[in-house]
Protein backbone atom coordinates (compact mmCIF):
# COMPACT_ATOMS: atom_id res chain seq x y z
CA UNK A 1 0.00 0.00 0.00
CA UNK A 2 2.88 2.31 0.64
CA UNK A 3 4.31 0.96 -2.39
CA UNK A 4 1.57 1.98 -4.66
CA UNK A 5 1.13 5.78 -2.79
CA UNK A 6 4.76 6.14 -3.58
CA UNK A 7 4.10 5.70 -7.26
CA UNK A 8 1.15 7.85 -7.26
CA UNK A 9 3.17 10.62 -5.37
CA UNK A 10 6.03 10.15 -8.06
CA UNK A 11 4.09 10.73 -10.23
CA UNK A 12 2.24 13.22 -9.88
CA UNK A 13 5.49 14.95 -9.12
CA UNK A 14 6.08 13.86 -12.72
CA UNK A 15 3.16 15.32 -14.15
CA UNK A 16 4.12 18.63 -12.26
CA UNK A 17 7.78 18.86 -13.94
CA UNK A 18 6.20 17.98 -17.42
CA UNK A 19 3.93 20.55 -17.43
CA UNK A 20 6.25 22.88 -15.76
CA UNK A 21 8.41 22.27 -18.78
CA UNK A 22 6.09 23.02 -21.07
CA UNK A 23 5.52 26.55 -20.15
CA UNK A 24 9.04 27.07 -20.89
CA UNK A 25 8.97 25.58 -24.15
CA UNK A 26 5.64 26.64 -25.37
CA UNK A 27 6.13 30.34 -23.63
CA UNK A 28 5.38 31.53 -27.22
CA UNK A 29 7.30 34.78 -27.54
CA UNK A 30 7.34 36.36 -31.22
CA UNK A 31 11.49 36.86 -32.09
CA UNK A 32 12.23 40.81 -32.79
CA UNK A 33 11.96 41.67 -36.38
CA UNK A 34 14.31 44.25 -36.14
CA UNK A 35 12.41 46.85 -38.13
CA UNK A 36 12.95 49.53 -35.17
CA UNK A 37 16.60 49.77 -36.31
CA UNK A 38 16.32 48.78 -39.39
CA UNK A 39 14.00 52.11 -39.68
CA UNK A 40 16.67 54.18 -38.67
CA UNK A 41 19.47 52.68 -40.41
CA UNK A 42 17.14 53.59 -43.58
CA UNK A 43 16.54 57.04 -42.42
CA UNK A 44 20.51 57.29 -41.45
CA UNK A 45 21.81 56.34 -45.00
CA UNK A 46 18.44 58.65 -46.60
CA UNK A 47 20.34 61.56 -44.77
CA UNK A 48 23.76 61.05 -45.51
CA UNK A 49 22.71 61.07 -49.33
CA UNK A 50 20.21 63.88 -49.18
CA UNK A 51 22.69 65.95 -47.46
CA UNK A 52 25.34 64.87 -50.26
CA UNK A 53 23.17 65.35 -53.35
CA UNK A 54 22.30 68.80 -52.23
CA UNK A 55 25.72 70.08 -51.39
CA UNK A 56 25.63 70.08 -47.60
CA UNK A 57 28.07 67.94 -46.67
CA UNK A 58 30.76 69.07 -49.15
CA UNK A 59 29.93 73.28 -48.38
CA UNK A 60 30.06 72.49 -43.92
CA UNK A 61 33.29 70.11 -44.97
CA UNK A 62 34.93 72.84 -46.94
CA UNK A 63 34.19 75.90 -44.80
CA UNK A 64 34.79 73.43 -41.44
CA UNK A 65 31.13 74.88 -40.14
CA UNK A 66 30.62 71.92 -37.80
CA UNK A 67 27.00 74.09 -36.00
CA UNK A 68 25.37 74.37 -39.77
CA UNK A 69 26.04 70.61 -40.59
CA UNK A 70 24.78 69.21 -37.50
CA UNK A 71 22.24 71.38 -37.46
CA UNK A 72 21.35 70.25 -40.87
CA UNK A 73 21.67 66.81 -40.44
CA UNK A 74 19.80 67.07 -37.30
CA UNK A 75 16.48 68.02 -38.81
CA UNK A 76 17.00 65.02 -41.51
CA UNK A 77 17.16 62.87 -38.49
CA UNK A 78 14.17 61.97 -36.26
CA UNK A 79 14.13 63.94 -33.17
CA UNK A 80 14.42 60.66 -30.92
CA UNK A 81 18.06 59.92 -32.10
CA UNK A 82 21.35 61.45 -31.64
CA UNK A 83 24.38 61.12 -33.73
CA UNK A 84 28.08 61.66 -34.39
CA UNK A 85 29.74 62.77 -37.21
CA UNK A 86 33.35 61.38 -38.65
CA UNK A 87 35.61 62.72 -41.66
CA UNK A 88 37.97 60.12 -43.05
CA UNK A 89 40.55 60.35 -46.08
CA UNK A 90 41.44 63.81 -45.68
CA UNK A 91 43.76 65.94 -43.36
CA UNK A 92 42.35 67.15 -39.58
CA UNK A 93 40.80 70.31 -39.57
CA UNK A 94 42.96 70.87 -36.08
CA UNK A 95 46.27 68.96 -36.19
CA UNK A 96 47.07 68.84 -32.67
CA UNK A 97 51.05 68.08 -32.02
CA UNK A 98 52.22 67.17 -28.99
CA UNK A 99 56.52 68.10 -28.89
CA UNK A 100 58.33 65.14 -26.66
CA UNK A 101 60.56 67.20 -24.05
CA UNK A 102 60.97 69.59 -26.25
CA UNK A 103 62.80 72.91 -25.20
CA UNK A 104 61.98 76.69 -26.25
CA UNK A 105 64.46 76.52 -28.82
CA UNK A 106 63.17 73.50 -29.88
CA UNK A 107 59.52 74.57 -30.15
CA UNK A 108 60.89 78.15 -31.96
CA UNK A 109 62.64 75.50 -34.12
CA UNK A 110 59.60 73.55 -34.95
CA UNK A 111 57.54 76.97 -35.63
CA UNK A 112 60.26 77.96 -37.83
CA UNK A 113 60.04 74.14 -40.02
CA UNK A 114 56.34 75.06 -40.06
CA UNK A 115 56.56 78.25 -41.44
CA UNK A 116 52.56 79.44 -40.95
CA UNK A 117 50.18 77.09 -38.27
CA UNK A 118 46.95 78.67 -39.71
CA UNK A 119 46.71 77.75 -43.56
CA UNK A 120 44.73 76.34 -46.10
CA UNK A 121 43.94 73.17 -48.15
CA UNK A 122 42.10 73.14 -51.09
CA UNK A 123 39.97 76.16 -49.49
CA UNK A 124 39.79 74.07 -45.98
CA UNK A 125 41.25 76.00 -43.28
CA UNK A 126 43.64 73.92 -41.47
CA UNK A 127 45.74 74.45 -37.82
CA UNK A 128 48.63 72.89 -36.70
CA UNK A 129 49.15 73.33 -33.00
CA UNK A 130 52.26 72.38 -31.71
CA UNK A 131 53.01 72.36 -27.47
CA UNK A 132 55.22 71.26 -25.46
CA UNK A 133 54.59 68.08 -23.47
CA UNK A 134 56.81 66.92 -20.39
CA UNK A 135 55.92 62.98 -21.11
CA UNK A 136 57.90 61.71 -18.27
CA UNK A 137 55.72 63.93 -15.74
CA UNK A 138 52.42 64.08 -18.23
CA UNK A 139 49.95 61.97 -19.76
CA UNK A 140 48.91 62.63 -23.21
CA UNK A 141 46.43 65.25 -23.57
CA UNK A 142 42.98 63.97 -24.90
CA UNK A 143 42.79 65.14 -28.40
CA UNK A 144 46.57 64.66 -29.45
CA UNK A 145 47.03 63.66 -33.34
CA UNK A 146 50.72 63.43 -33.16
CA UNK A 147 53.99 62.90 -30.92
CA UNK A 148 56.80 64.65 -32.46
CA UNK A 149 60.33 63.67 -31.36
CA UNK A 150 63.24 65.34 -32.47
CA UNK A 151 65.44 63.39 -29.98
CA UNK A 152 65.57 59.27 -31.02
CA UNK A 153 66.55 58.56 -27.60
CA UNK A 154 63.22 59.70 -26.32
CA UNK A 155 61.24 57.16 -28.44
CA UNK A 156 62.60 53.83 -26.41
CA UNK A 157 62.26 55.84 -22.86
CA UNK A 158 58.52 56.59 -23.54
CA UNK A 159 57.63 53.56 -25.30
CA UNK A 160 54.77 52.40 -22.87
CA UNK A 161 52.68 55.70 -23.29
CA UNK A 162 54.13 56.00 -27.12
CA UNK A 163 52.28 52.47 -27.88
CA UNK A 164 49.52 53.20 -26.12
CA UNK A 165 48.96 55.96 -27.92
CA UNK A 166 49.62 54.73 -31.12
CA UNK A 167 46.85 51.81 -29.75
CA UNK A 168 44.44 54.55 -29.63
CA UNK A 169 44.59 55.75 -33.29
CA UNK A 170 47.75 58.33 -32.59
CA UNK A 171 50.36 58.92 -34.77
CA UNK A 172 54.33 59.16 -33.57
CA UNK A 173 56.65 61.46 -36.03
CA UNK A 174 60.27 61.56 -35.64
CA UNK A 175 63.01 63.74 -37.15
CA UNK A 176 66.04 62.38 -36.68
CA UNK A 177 69.29 60.68 -38.36
CA UNK A 178 69.30 56.95 -37.73
CA UNK A 179 72.14 54.51 -37.38
CA UNK A 180 72.35 50.99 -38.00
CA UNK A 181 71.84 50.06 -34.16
CA UNK A 182 68.53 52.35 -34.08
CA UNK A 183 67.27 50.30 -37.46
CA UNK A 184 67.84 47.13 -35.99
CA UNK A 185 66.68 47.92 -32.57
CA UNK A 186 63.23 49.25 -30.78
CA UNK A 187 62.64 51.71 -33.22
CA UNK A 188 63.27 49.70 -36.77
CA UNK A 189 60.15 47.81 -34.88
CA UNK A 190 57.56 50.76 -34.59
CA UNK A 191 58.96 52.61 -37.72
CA UNK A 192 59.44 49.20 -39.39
CA UNK A 193 62.41 50.21 -40.90
CA UNK A 194 65.39 47.88 -42.25
CA UNK A 195 69.01 49.03 -43.15
CA UNK A 196 70.80 49.26 -46.44
CA UNK A 197 74.10 51.14 -45.19
CA UNK A 198 74.22 54.62 -45.09
CA UNK A 199 74.68 57.76 -47.56
CA UNK A 200 73.64 60.91 -48.13
CA UNK A 201 72.47 61.98 -51.91
CA UNK A 202 69.65 64.00 -53.23
CA UNK A 203 65.68 62.22 -52.97
CA UNK A 204 62.70 62.60 -55.01
CA UNK A 205 58.85 61.10 -53.87
CA UNK A 206 58.82 57.63 -54.47
CA UNK A 207 55.85 58.13 -56.88
CA UNK A 208 52.62 60.17 -56.87
CA UNK A 209 50.23 58.23 -57.81
CA UNK A 210 50.29 55.56 -54.66
CA UNK A 211 50.35 54.67 -51.39
CA UNK A 212 51.42 57.00 -48.65
CA UNK A 213 53.55 59.26 -50.82
CA UNK A 214 50.91 59.64 -53.62
CA UNK A 215 48.79 61.11 -50.68
CA UNK A 216 52.15 63.91 -49.05
CA UNK A 217 52.92 64.70 -52.91
CA UNK A 218 49.54 65.80 -52.50
CA UNK A 219 49.43 68.02 -49.58
CA UNK A 220 53.08 69.22 -50.86
CA UNK A 221 51.93 70.10 -53.84
CA UNK A 222 48.77 72.31 -52.72
CA UNK A 223 50.38 74.11 -49.86
CA UNK A 224 53.06 74.93 -52.48
CA UNK A 225 50.56 76.42 -55.06
CA UNK A 226 51.24 73.57 -57.41
CA UNK A 227 48.97 70.46 -59.37
CA UNK A 228 50.14 66.72 -58.08
CA UNK A 229 51.30 66.26 -61.69
CA UNK A 230 53.77 69.28 -61.67
CA UNK A 231 55.42 67.77 -58.76
CA UNK A 232 58.93 66.78 -60.12
CA UNK A 233 60.97 67.99 -56.69
CA UNK A 234 64.64 66.95 -56.06
CA UNK A 235 65.36 67.08 -52.39
CA UNK A 236 68.78 68.13 -51.42
CA UNK A 237 69.94 68.40 -48.35
CA UNK A 238 68.90 65.34 -46.15
CA UNK A 239 71.42 64.07 -43.95
CA UNK A 240 73.37 60.68 -44.44
CA UNK A 241 70.82 57.59 -43.71
CA UNK A 242 70.51 53.96 -44.73
CA UNK A 243 67.33 53.45 -44.14
CA UNK A 244 66.28 50.59 -46.93
CA UNK A 245 63.64 51.86 -49.80
CA UNK A 246 60.33 49.52 -49.96
CA UNK A 247 55.99 50.74 -50.36
CA UNK A 248 55.88 52.25 -47.64
CA UNK A 249 58.50 54.69 -48.53
CA UNK A 250 57.48 58.84 -49.09
CA UNK A 251 60.47 60.09 -50.05
CA UNK A 252 63.57 57.33 -52.05
CA UNK A 253 67.15 58.84 -53.00
CA UNK A 254 67.73 59.18 -56.47
CA UNK A 255 69.30 55.89 -56.57
CA UNK A 256 66.58 53.76 -55.14
CA UNK A 257 68.05 52.21 -52.73
CA UNK A 258 67.49 54.46 -49.67
CA UNK A 259 64.47 56.37 -48.07
CA UNK A 260 64.85 59.67 -46.45
CA UNK A 261 61.13 59.60 -45.27
CA UNK A 262 58.83 56.69 -44.52
CA UNK A 263 56.25 56.23 -43.25
CA UNK A 264 53.98 53.22 -41.50
CA UNK A 265 50.36 52.49 -41.17
CA UNK A 266 48.60 50.27 -38.90
CA UNK A 267 51.36 50.20 -36.97
CA UNK A 268 50.98 46.88 -34.61
CA UNK A 269 47.52 46.15 -36.30
CA UNK A 270 46.19 49.55 -35.02
CA UNK A 271 45.33 52.23 -36.70
CA UNK A 272 48.25 54.22 -35.40
CA UNK A 273 50.83 55.89 -37.80
CA UNK A 274 54.26 56.30 -37.22
CA UNK A 275 56.72 58.22 -39.42
CA UNK A 276 60.38 58.12 -39.64
CA UNK A 277 61.72 61.75 -41.45
CA UNK A 278 65.71 62.04 -41.89
CA UNK A 279 67.08 64.82 -40.55
CA UNK A 280 68.53 67.56 -42.75
CA UNK A 281 70.25 71.25 -43.01
CA UNK A 282 68.46 73.36 -40.87
CA UNK A 283 70.90 76.50 -40.18
CA UNK A 284 68.98 78.30 -42.36
CA UNK A 285 65.16 78.24 -43.21
CA UNK A 286 65.29 81.05 -46.08
CA UNK A 287 67.76 78.74 -48.14
CA UNK A 288 64.99 77.06 -50.67
CA UNK A 289 66.33 73.64 -50.41
CA UNK A 290 65.96 73.87 -46.43
CA UNK A 291 62.48 75.37 -47.40
CA UNK A 292 61.28 72.66 -49.87
CA UNK A 293 61.99 70.03 -47.16
CA UNK A 294 60.31 72.21 -44.07
CA UNK A 295 57.27 72.11 -47.20
CA UNK A 296 57.36 68.14 -47.23
CA UNK A 297 57.87 67.88 -43.46
CA UNK A 298 54.50 70.37 -43.17
CA UNK A 299 52.77 67.99 -46.12
CA UNK A 300 54.09 64.76 -44.25
CA UNK A 301 52.51 66.10 -40.63
CA UNK A 302 49.09 66.56 -42.72
CA UNK A 303 49.24 62.68 -43.75
CA UNK A 304 50.00 61.91 -39.91
CA UNK A 305 47.42 63.72 -38.26
CA UNK A 306 45.74 60.34 -38.83
CA UNK A 307 43.13 61.74 -41.61
CA UNK A 308 40.01 61.52 -39.73
CA UNK A 309 38.48 63.87 -37.73
CA UNK A 310 35.09 64.18 -35.94
CA UNK A 311 32.86 67.41 -37.21
CA UNK A 312 30.50 66.74 -33.71
CA UNK A 313 30.08 70.37 -32.00
CA UNK A 314 30.30 68.84 -28.99
CA UNK A 315 32.19 65.16 -27.46
CA UNK A 316 29.36 62.56 -27.73
CA UNK A 317 29.71 58.59 -26.93
CA UNK A 318 27.68 56.56 -28.78
CA UNK A 319 25.07 54.38 -27.25
CA UNK A 320 25.62 50.27 -27.16
CA UNK A 321 23.45 50.28 -29.49
CA UNK A 322 24.66 52.50 -32.81
CA UNK A 323 24.77 51.86 -36.39
CA UNK A 324 26.99 53.73 -38.15
CA UNK A 325 26.28 55.00 -42.37
CA UNK A 326 28.80 56.51 -44.64
CA UNK A 327 29.54 57.66 -48.22
CA UNK A 328 32.46 58.55 -50.36
CA UNK A 329 32.39 62.22 -51.37
CA UNK A 330 33.74 62.89 -54.62
CA UNK A 331 35.15 66.62 -53.82
CA UNK A 332 38.31 68.38 -54.69
CA UNK A 333 39.54 65.70 -52.97
CA UNK A 334 37.70 62.44 -52.46
CA UNK A 335 36.62 61.37 -48.98
CA UNK A 336 34.28 59.76 -46.69
CA UNK A 337 31.83 61.26 -44.20
CA UNK A 338 30.33 58.64 -41.86
CA UNK A 339 27.46 59.05 -39.19
CA UNK A 340 27.06 57.32 -36.15
CA UNK A 341 23.47 57.41 -34.92
CA UNK A 342 21.63 56.02 -31.96
CA UNK A 343 18.39 56.38 -30.22
CA UNK A 344 18.45 58.65 -26.89
CA UNK A 345 16.15 56.70 -25.19
CA UNK A 346 16.89 52.87 -25.10
CA UNK B 1 -9.66 -32.71 -15.59
CA UNK B 2 -6.76 -30.93 -15.02
CA UNK B 3 -7.33 -29.39 -18.52
CA UNK B 4 -10.69 -27.63 -17.19
CA UNK B 5 -8.96 -26.06 -14.15
CA UNK B 6 -6.11 -24.68 -16.21
CA UNK B 7 -8.52 -22.93 -18.97
CA UNK B 8 -10.65 -21.79 -15.72
CA UNK B 9 -7.66 -20.17 -14.23
CA UNK B 10 -6.65 -18.59 -17.37
CA UNK B 11 -9.84 -17.11 -17.95
CA UNK B 12 -9.17 -15.72 -14.31
CA UNK B 13 -6.03 -14.35 -14.97
CA UNK B 14 -7.65 -12.71 -18.27
CA UNK B 15 -10.35 -11.02 -16.00
CA UNK B 16 -7.77 -9.59 -13.62
CA UNK B 17 -5.55 -8.21 -16.93
CA UNK B 18 -8.96 -5.95 -17.00
CA UNK B 19 -8.97 -4.00 -14.06
CA UNK B 20 -7.52 -0.32 -14.55
CA UNK B 21 -4.56 0.57 -11.89
CA UNK B 22 -4.53 3.67 -10.52
CA UNK B 23 -1.20 4.37 -12.15
CA UNK B 24 -2.58 3.98 -15.52
CA UNK B 25 -5.04 6.09 -14.39
CA UNK B 26 -2.86 8.93 -13.40
CA UNK B 27 -0.79 8.39 -16.44
CA UNK B 28 -3.58 9.45 -18.81
CA UNK B 29 -4.82 11.74 -16.58
CA UNK B 30 -1.23 13.52 -16.96
CA UNK B 31 -1.11 12.74 -20.75
CA UNK B 32 -4.35 14.59 -21.29
CA UNK B 33 -3.48 17.66 -19.24
CA UNK B 34 -0.06 18.12 -20.84
CA UNK B 35 -1.87 18.15 -24.17
CA UNK B 36 -4.65 19.98 -23.17
CA UNK B 37 -2.54 22.70 -21.78
CA UNK B 38 0.03 23.03 -24.81
CA UNK B 39 -3.33 22.80 -27.42
CA UNK B 40 -4.77 26.21 -24.86
CA UNK B 41 -1.13 27.72 -25.09
CA UNK B 42 -0.86 27.81 -28.83
CA UNK B 43 -4.75 28.57 -29.62
CA UNK B 44 -4.50 31.56 -26.65
CA UNK B 45 -1.30 32.96 -28.78
CA UNK B 46 -2.82 32.61 -32.28
CA UNK B 47 -4.13 36.46 -32.16
CA UNK B 48 -1.28 37.37 -31.09
CA UNK B 49 1.05 35.95 -33.21
CA UNK B 50 -1.42 36.60 -35.79
CA UNK B 51 -1.79 40.66 -34.74
CA UNK B 52 2.24 40.76 -34.67
CA UNK B 53 2.53 38.93 -38.14
CA UNK B 54 -0.13 41.25 -39.64
CA UNK B 55 2.03 44.14 -37.67
CA UNK B 56 5.66 43.28 -39.42
CA UNK B 57 3.77 42.70 -42.68
CA UNK B 58 2.66 46.52 -41.97
CA UNK B 59 6.12 47.87 -41.09
CA UNK B 60 7.57 45.17 -44.62
CA UNK B 61 4.63 47.15 -47.31
CA UNK B 62 5.21 50.77 -45.73
CA UNK B 63 8.86 50.09 -46.60
CA UNK B 64 7.89 48.88 -50.19
CA UNK B 65 5.73 51.91 -50.88
CA UNK B 66 8.25 54.15 -50.26
CA UNK B 67 10.49 52.75 -51.82
CA UNK B 68 8.52 52.39 -54.89
CA UNK B 69 7.05 56.25 -54.77
CA UNK B 70 10.97 57.93 -54.22
CA UNK B 71 13.01 55.65 -56.16
CA UNK B 72 11.10 55.05 -59.20
CA UNK B 73 9.52 57.06 -61.94
CA UNK B 74 6.37 55.34 -62.83
CA UNK B 75 4.83 54.13 -65.83
CA UNK B 76 5.26 55.72 -68.27
CA UNK B 77 7.38 58.29 -66.53
CA UNK B 78 5.63 61.31 -67.89
CA UNK B 79 2.56 59.84 -66.28
CA UNK B 80 1.97 63.31 -64.52
CA UNK B 81 1.87 64.82 -67.71
CA UNK B 82 -1.10 62.67 -68.78
CA UNK B 83 -4.58 61.53 -68.17
CA UNK B 84 -4.92 59.15 -64.77
CA UNK B 85 -6.42 56.48 -67.03
CA UNK B 86 -2.83 56.47 -68.88
CA UNK B 87 -1.04 56.02 -65.27
CA UNK B 88 0.19 52.09 -65.12
CA UNK B 89 2.44 52.96 -62.07
CA UNK B 90 2.90 55.77 -59.62
CA UNK B 91 6.55 56.81 -58.20
CA UNK B 92 7.99 60.32 -57.56
CA UNK B 93 11.64 59.66 -58.96
CA UNK B 94 12.77 62.37 -61.57
CA UNK B 95 15.66 59.53 -62.95
CA UNK B 96 18.03 59.93 -60.62
CA UNK B 97 18.29 58.31 -57.59
CA UNK B 98 16.93 60.11 -54.59
CA UNK B 99 15.80 63.11 -56.81
CA UNK B 100 11.72 63.86 -56.44
CA UNK B 101 9.91 65.28 -59.59
CA UNK B 102 7.82 68.42 -57.72
CA UNK B 103 5.62 67.46 -60.93
CA UNK B 104 4.69 64.76 -60.10
CA UNK B 105 4.47 65.14 -56.27
CA UNK B 106 1.97 67.77 -57.15
CA UNK B 107 0.09 65.82 -59.68
CA UNK B 108 -0.31 62.80 -57.42
CA UNK B 109 -2.62 64.88 -54.81
CA UNK B 110 -4.51 66.66 -57.57
CA UNK B 111 -5.64 62.88 -59.02
CA UNK B 112 -6.32 62.02 -55.44
CA UNK B 113 -8.38 65.04 -54.38
CA UNK B 114 -9.95 65.29 -58.01
CA UNK B 115 -13.26 64.05 -57.64
CA UNK B 116 -13.51 61.98 -60.77
CA UNK B 117 -10.44 60.25 -59.92
CA UNK B 118 -10.04 59.90 -56.02
CA UNK B 119 -8.62 58.04 -53.14
CA UNK B 120 -10.03 54.91 -53.53
CA UNK B 121 -8.80 55.36 -57.41
CA UNK B 122 -5.25 55.62 -56.16
CA UNK B 123 -5.29 53.31 -54.06
CA UNK B 124 -6.40 50.53 -56.49
CA UNK B 125 -3.73 51.95 -58.70
CA UNK B 126 -0.87 51.65 -55.93
CA UNK B 127 -2.02 47.76 -55.37
CA UNK B 128 -3.40 48.28 -51.89
CA UNK B 129 -5.38 45.33 -50.60
CA UNK B 130 -9.27 46.70 -49.64
CA UNK B 131 -8.17 45.96 -46.10
CA UNK B 132 -5.56 48.31 -46.22
CA UNK B 133 -5.09 51.78 -46.69
CA UNK B 134 -2.32 54.09 -47.19
CA UNK B 135 -1.71 58.02 -46.22
CA UNK B 136 0.91 59.73 -48.42
CA UNK B 137 2.78 63.07 -46.52
CA UNK B 138 5.55 65.63 -48.84
CA UNK B 139 6.77 67.56 -45.70
CA UNK B 140 9.16 70.38 -45.86
CA UNK B 141 12.18 70.05 -43.20
CA UNK B 142 10.71 73.46 -41.84
CA UNK B 143 7.20 71.17 -41.25
CA UNK B 144 5.47 72.72 -43.56
CA UNK B 145 3.81 70.92 -46.34
CA UNK B 146 5.26 70.93 -49.42
CA UNK B 147 2.09 70.79 -52.03
CA UNK B 148 -1.25 72.95 -50.74
CA UNK B 149 -1.53 73.61 -47.32
CA UNK B 150 -1.69 69.86 -46.18
CA UNK B 151 0.93 67.77 -45.49
CA UNK B 152 -0.70 65.10 -46.68
CA UNK B 153 -0.95 64.65 -51.01
CA UNK B 154 -3.59 61.59 -50.56
CA UNK B 155 -5.01 60.21 -47.41
CA UNK B 156 -7.82 57.96 -46.92
CA UNK B 157 -12.05 59.89 -46.14
CA UNK B 158 -12.09 58.46 -42.83
CA UNK B 159 -8.69 58.60 -40.36
CA UNK B 160 -9.10 55.94 -37.52
CA UNK B 161 -6.60 55.64 -35.01
CA UNK B 162 -7.54 52.49 -33.59
CA UNK B 163 -6.44 50.57 -37.13
CA UNK B 164 -2.59 48.87 -36.79
CA UNK B 165 -0.63 51.22 -38.53
CA UNK B 166 2.62 52.15 -39.51
CA UNK B 167 5.14 55.09 -40.76
CA UNK B 168 8.24 55.13 -42.96
CA UNK B 169 10.03 58.19 -43.41
CA UNK B 170 12.09 58.68 -46.38
CA UNK B 171 14.16 62.09 -47.65
CA UNK B 172 14.19 63.32 -51.62
CA UNK B 173 15.93 65.82 -52.98
CA UNK B 174 14.33 67.93 -55.34
CA UNK B 175 15.84 69.60 -58.52
CA UNK B 176 16.44 73.04 -56.97
CA UNK B 177 18.43 71.31 -53.99
CA UNK B 178 16.08 71.42 -51.28
CA UNK B 179 15.01 68.36 -49.13
CA UNK B 180 11.58 67.16 -48.18
CA UNK B 181 10.62 64.09 -46.77
CA UNK B 182 8.39 61.68 -47.90
CA UNK B 183 5.88 59.64 -45.13
CA UNK B 184 4.10 56.46 -46.16
CA UNK B 185 1.34 55.62 -43.69
CA UNK B 186 0.21 51.95 -44.26
CA UNK B 187 -2.72 51.61 -41.94
CA UNK B 188 -4.09 47.67 -41.55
Amino acid sequence: MTKGFARIFEAIIASIVIIASLTFFFALTPLESGWGSTSLQIISQDALQAAYLNGTIERYVQTDDKQSLNNDIGQLLPGTVDFSINVRGIPNDIIRVACVDCSSAAMNEFALILNGTEFKYNGRPISIRPETIDLASNDIKDGTNVLFFFDKTKIQTYRVKEEAFIRGGGSVFLLSNLNQTDVTGYMGGIFNLTWAGAASQNAVFYGTTENVSHFVAKYYANITSRNLGDIADTFTVFGSNGVANDRKTVIVGVDGIRSYVRANYEVNRTTGRAVWFSDYTRSDHSNANTAAIDRLLKATLMWASGESYSMDTAKKVAAPQHFTSEIEIFDKDSYIFEITVWRIFF
Amino acid sequence: MLLASIIVMKCGLLRMKGIVEIEFIISVFVFITSVSFVTLVIVSNIPLLHNTASGENLKAMSYQYSEMLVFDEGYPTTWSSGNFADARRLGFSSGKRYFVDINKITKFNTYCTDPFVGYDAMKGLLGIDNSQDITVEAIKLNGTALVGSETALCEPPVASRLRQQFTTTRLGVLATGEIVKIRVTLIS
